[in-house]
């Protein structure tokens, strides 16, 4: 039951891609690690002549003076390299917390554009993405990227320090540093294209092991565990052996590396000797290039490594731009709703070319004519358009019920309505201005809406019910909780509505916590009312309450209710159903047949 | 009870269920041997390198006559060769050691988890959960490949090191062999001070994860009511405590770094003091200190790489701590290997006094893998107490060809009921049992929708224990299908034959049109050979759904359990998902388990039986509500 199914193609990302390496913080961290590498290299370069001239001074002819001084040098490189090594881990994990910040933020911006148009469940993997998959570019951010800063600039510098020191030892390691990139490039190259299939059947293994333990329950449930495992095994063993293999080849590229470096070593010690022999070269010198050679090479290996370190954190990262760049289409609302310190934004920053006369202009509690004009959305993940030439008027003061069966799109109209998507074609309206120009923040300020899964702050009761109308007094609230039907659950809390509500107090049902939301946008003095089903949940009795508290709420003012149950559509001045990506309009007498075919369901008949 | 006991179970078709640590290191015999092999053959060549071409260029300087560097020449350059050689050969055999671990750690994964599904588990909240084990099997192996390869090169390095150190000039070689130890000591007890840091890292990682998830969840709403400043806060809060306590754990791992080059730099310097004062004393020519400095550079340097390798196992470790956790799960409900065999035809079922208090000794203070994104659900008004038992003295018996209804609020003990009869749980009291054809006790009429509970105490005639049947006995007279059923990233045809390997593509389409499935199954470009699954063409909850109950069906079960098969379908199309799966059962019996308290008005449900667990309770019990009445608050 398991076959090999590859998802990294389209997820690949370039290590240097530019959407990664953007932003003053990489620059920063960038500049910070070449200092690094300059203060390391000499340090290198100093630690080294010192030895040399230690180790030099012990021999026969030498004199044996100066030694304590020398002595000092040795240990200011030492201590000098341990400040190095201490600073670039910690500009790394900064520059790390830095991009990955920036990242997490453009997601998030992403995500509520995603979430507002697929719901909450599309956010669970989004949020393990901003969450754990951004931990997976820690090594991509903390050492890859310093790590190649400082192979650019470390072994340039040793290079010029050993020329300086023996000319003819500064060619022969000049060349093995140039030969470094292109045998790499070279091994590198067809040991991947050799390994690349194998490695990607590791991957999908590992792919087919979480599914199979995802599965279990089932397996179990039918008797299949045994026959499964004898499976696993030997598709576990087999790939072993293909992996061992794998491996042999993939290697390779790390060996000549490695016995690159080695072998300058042995190529500078020997002409050296030579060149001592004949008296023409000076010891010391000899000593310290000798000290330095391998040096040269360590800065090399270590980019290699953190390359291979950060391929995990790269697959991260295009998974992250996959999102972002679906949500390309986005609007500049849902754009600023996450960016970090979106908060303090003016809300003159994106008045439009409508500028004064937007939407969000007219006078709150005032109802207002909104409009979808043959609007097509395309979801990603959806086959063909959701909505697709849909239009809807809403006039002034009208209240109209959505019904439709799941997955019309009947949220993403919603969506539209609120500015937190725009259509891939067509016209969003309200007041007569288009939606795309508009001010959203003033638009917003018009609006009360209440998703399908509300949100309850652990807060008091009462902060939970203000967040609709911030100037709304403790008797007003407690008036609206008793119209929605809410009053037997406040008259059991401990403290009335100041009780603390959610994760830090008192535990909310899902029956509660709609009464509540619906009490906090009833109680919005706003132009129009947006409703994703309000009255889930409910039972017969309490759906009666909340609807005839919806009624009397939106009597006069635009309203736009998406139901699934009838009692909610009867208080509608009108009922559309959205199917086949439009609305059509239901009759009175055919309601009770649209239902039927949307699946309506008969509640309270019971 | 001959039934099996927790003994028997472990030692189970291998003989013995291993240990996690045994499953990591058992028979590596060769494997490590030639990772100290290569491993000494890459140190000593590195040693090796350094030393030889320091005796060349220092004796070069002595103007000797050429002939006399020329075994040394040659050594420098085979050296060389070694040494990258010999890390080839060690990287290969310390990744061969990690590929067999991680093949029985998966083995030893998959063997643990299988007893302890679905009923075992709960703490944990299901869902990537088991996928989470799975990647710190893989966490764990790699951990294990890095830590052997720091602890073999830094022990061939040091002893390489020594005994040439030592070989040269004894006393010149011990203070090198001590520095090097002080070294390596630091290093070690520098890392395990970076590890609370490490562990502080993870935790608020966590935070930021869940806060994440709530920020997203809650974007929306905020921004219409213009309170952005509610959700950004509380972002910002978490993330600067996040990037703050890597920046703790970047200091932990750059201390430990950076004192690692002073004590090497200082222990050079001893070395070199030594060196000196032995010279002067005419222990030591000029050629052979310079042999001993650079072999004391050649260790100290692969002293230095300590700290960066120790920090790279840290993840590992956090991993083998979630991994030995589970181990020490003991599994709900022990299954025999063998037992009474039930022939096959309608079998009817029936608990009998069934009592589950509440367990937590199953999954006691685990900490998952990741934190689990969804919220947790909030306890419902009239739940039981904790404390107070799932399931109390319930008794009622399934007829065959019959339909029986549990409802009841969340936390009632309704997939209790469930578990127990798949033996997935084991109950405190009482058992449920499968006889052939009719119960023996009497039925309500057809039709009764009242909560029928049987008054315990009755003696019928016994059916055989659900606890002495194999698995795959109790597989095969029950299906059992979740509120969400797992789809494998597989074909159709390999999703379906999980229930029934050897059945044929006819069979397999049956199921599939009975299902409702029809018209889906020809939308499909290939059929039989669809993938589903990640990756694969996605499926309506509704399809998965029917697609749970075609297993059922093709396993050919009598008694068909389904537990919340409408929780995920939006409220409008699930009483015709529930009408059509129950028709699709035909002349088998469906247990279906629900919260919805009109499910049982619902077309198509017609329950012969209608059971409220906690209704069962009130009605044993003098003294609180009869059927019908709200269950005790």
């Amino acid at each position: 039951m398991r076959q090999g199914r590859s998802h990294a193609g389209q997820l690949r990302v370039r290590p240097l891609d530019r959407r990664l390496i953007r932003g003053q913080a990489v620059l920063i961290a960038a500049g910070l690690s070449m200092l690094i590498g300059l203060v390391s290299a000499a340090a290198v370069v100093v630690q080294a002549v010192a030895l040399a001239h230690l180790v030099a001074s012990a021999m026969p002819e030498a004199v044996p003076a100066g030694r304590t001084a020398w002595m000092l040098w040795l240990a200011a490189g030492f201590g000098a390299r341990g400040l190095c090594g201490l600073a670039g881990e910690i500009v790394g994990a900064w520059a790390a917390a830095a991009v990955k910040a920036g990242l997490r933020a453009r997601l998030l911006e992403a995500a509520v554009h995603r979430t507002a148009s697929e719901g909450v469940p599309g956010a669970g993997d989004v949020a393990i993405l901003a969450g754990s998959g951004m931990d997976a570019l820690d090594a991509y951010a903390g050492h890859f990227l310093p790590g190649m800063v400082q192979a650019a600039t470390i072994p340039v510098l040793l290079v010029v320090a050993i020329a300086m020191l023996n000319w003819p030892a500064g060619v022969i390691v000049l060349v093995a540093v140039g030969l470094f990139p292109l045998f790499g490039a070279l091994t590198g190259s067809s040991a991947a294209a050799l390994a690349s299939s194998r490695w990607s059947r590791v991957q999908d293994f590992g792919r087919q092991i979480a599914d199979l333990f995802d599965g279990l329950p089932v397996l179990r449930a039918f008797g299949r565990t045994r026959a499964e495992r004898e499976r696993m095994a030997a598709a576990a063993e087999a790939l072993r052996r293909s992996s061992m293999t794998a491996l042999r080849v993939a290697f390779l590229s790390a060996l000549v590396l490695d016995t690159l470096a080695s072998l300058s070593v042995a190529l500078v010690a020997v002409p050296l000797g030579l060149l001592l022999v004949d008296g023409r070269a000076h010891l010391v010198a000899a000593l310290a290039v000798l000290i330095i050679t391998p040096e040269v090479f360590v800065p090399l290996r270590r980019a290699s490594a953190g390359f291979h370190e950060s391929t995990v954190g790269l697959e991260a990262a295009g998974r992250v731009f996959a999102i972002i760049e679906a949500a390309g289409l986005s609007g500049g609302g849902a754009r600023r709703a996450a960016s970090g310190g979106g908060g303090q934004e003016g809300p003159v920053s994106q008045a439009g070319p409508s500028g004064p006369s937007g939407p969000g202009r007219g006078q709150v509690g005032r109802p207002v004519v909104v409009a979808l004009d043959r609007v097509r959305v395309v979801l990603p993940g959806h086959p063909g358009s959701l909505l697709d030439g849909a239009s809807l008027t809403i006039s002034r003061g009208e209240t109209v019920a959505i019904v439709g069966p799941n997955g019309a799109g009947k949220s993403v109209a919603l969506s539209l309505l609120l500015g937190f998507i725009r259509p891939d074609s067509g016209m969003v309206t309200a007041g007569g201005h288009e939606l795309r120009e508009a001010d959203l923040d003033s638009w917003w300020k018009r609006v009360a809406y209440m998703p399908g899964t509300p949100v309850i702050l652990p807060d008091t009761l009462a902060a939970n019910v203000r967040l609709g109308n911030p100037g709304a007094g403790d008797e007003e609230i407690a008036g609206m909780l008793e119209e929605v039907g809410a009053s037997p659950f406040l008259a059991r809390l401990p403290s009335g509505l100041e009780t603390v509500l959610g994760e830090a107090g008192r535990p909310v049902s899902a029956g509660e916590r709609q009464r509540i939301a619906l009490a906090r946008t009833l109680l919005r003095p706003a132009s129009l009312y947006l409703l994703d089903e309000p009255t889930a949940h409910l039972d017969a009795g309490a759906e009666e309450a909340a609807v005839r508290a919806i009624g009397g709420a939106c009597a006069g003012r635009s309203a736009v209710i998406v139901t699934h149950r009838p009692a909610p559509a009867q208080i509608a001045d009108r009922v559309l159903m959205l199917r086949d990506g439009h609305f059509e309009a239901v009759e009175g007498d055919k309601f009770e047949s649209a239902c039927v075919v949307a699946g309506v369901r008969r509640a309270g008949r019971v | 009870m001959a039934y099996a006991s927790g003994g028997r179970f472990r030692r189970s078709r291998d003989g013995s269920r291993l240990t996690l640590r045994r499953s990591m290191w058992e028979a590596h015999g060769t494997g490590l041997a030639a990772a100290a092999g290569s491993g000494l053959l890459y140190a000593g060549s590195a040693v090796g390198l350094l030393a030889t071409s320091a005796w060349l260029v220092a004796r070069a300087s002595e103007r000797p006559p050429v002939l006399a560097l020329s075994v040394a020449v040659g050594a420098v350059q085979a050296f060389a060769l070694a040494r990258g050689l010999g890390r080839y050969a060690e990287r290969l055999s310390v990744h061969g050691v990690s590929l067999r671990t991680l093949v029985r750690l998966r083995l030893w994964l998959y063997d643990v988890l299988v007893p302890l599904v679905p009923g075992g588990l709960q703490r944990y909240g299901g869902g990537r959960v088991l996928a989470g084990f799975a990647s710190d099997a893989e966490v764990l192996a790699t951990g294990q490949a890095r830590g052997i390869a720091a602890a073999v090169e830094i022990a061939s390095a040091l002893s390489a090191g020594a005994v040439v150190a030592i070989l040269v000039q004894p006393a010149v070689g011990l203070v090198l062999l001590g520095g090097a130890g002080v070294t390596v000591g630091v290093c070690i007890a520098a890392s395990a001070a970076g590890r609370t840091a490490g562990i502080r890292e993870s935790a608020s990682r966590a935070e930021l994860a869940g806060v994440v998830m709530e920020t997203m969840r809650a974007a929306p709403e905020m921004l219409v009511y213009g309170r952005r400043d509610l959700i950004d806060r509380r972002l910002r809060e978490v993330r600067c405590r996040s990037a703050a306590a890597a920046l703790r754990g970047a200091f932990a791992t750059g201390i430990a770094m950076a004192s690692a080059t002073w004590v090497a730099g200082a222990s050079l310097v001893a070395v070199l003091t030594a060196g000196f004062a032995v010279h002067r004393a005419g222990g030591l020519d000029g050629v052979m200190l310079a042999v001993e400095i650079f072999v004391a550079l050649a260790v100290l340097y692969q002293c230095m790489e300590l700290p960066g390798a120790l920090a790279a196992t840290r993840p590992a470790a956090a991993a083998a701590v979630r991994l030995a956790e589970l181990g020490q799960l003991e599994p709900p409900a022990p299954e025999p290997e063998a037992g009474p065999v039930l022939p096959s035809g309608p079998v009817s079922a029936a608990f009998r006094n069934v009592t589950v208090m509440p367990g937590g000794a199953h999954a006691s203070d685990l900490s998952p893998p990741f934190p689990s994104p969804s919220p947790s659900p909030s306890p419902v008004p009239g739940a039981r107490a904790p404390g107070d038992p799932i399931l109390d003295n319930v008794s009622f018996g399934i007829a065959p060809a019959s339909r029986v209804l549990l409802t009841g609020p969340s936390g009632s003990g309704k997939t209790t009921l469930l578990y127990v009869l798949l033996h997935f749980l084991e109950p405190d009291g009482g058992r449920a049992e499968l006889a052939l054809g009719k119960p023996a006790r009497a039925e309500p009429p057809p039709g009764n929708r009242v909560a029928a509970c049987a008054v315990p105490g009755s003696n019928p005639p016994e059916g055989i224990d659900v606890r002495l049947m194999p698995r795959g006995e109790l597989a095969r007279h029950i299906g059992w299908m979740g509120e969400a059923t797992y789809v494998f990233a597989s074909s159709l045809a390999a999703n379906l034959r999980i229930a029934r390997p050897d059945a044929s593509d006819a069979e397999c389409l049956e199921v599939l049109f009975r299902t409702g499935l029809g018209s889906w199954y020809r939308s499909l470009a290939c059929g039989l050979d669809t993938l589903l699954g990640a990756g694969g063409r996605p499926m309506s909850t509704g399809e998965s759904q029917r697609l749970g109950m075609a297993r059922m069906l093709l396993a050919g079960g009598s008694i068909l359990l389904l537990d919340e098969p409408a929780a995920h379908i939006d409220p409008g199309s699930a009483p015709q998902l529930v009408g059509e799966l129950l028709s699709a059962a035909g002349s088998r019996s469906a247990v279906i388990v629900s919260h919805e308290p009109d499910l049982a008005a619902w077309p198509g449900v017609e329950p012969d039986l209608v059971v409220t667990p906690l209704h069962c309770l009130s009605f044993r019990s003098p003294g609180l509500p009869p059927p019908g009445l709200p269950p005790r608050s």
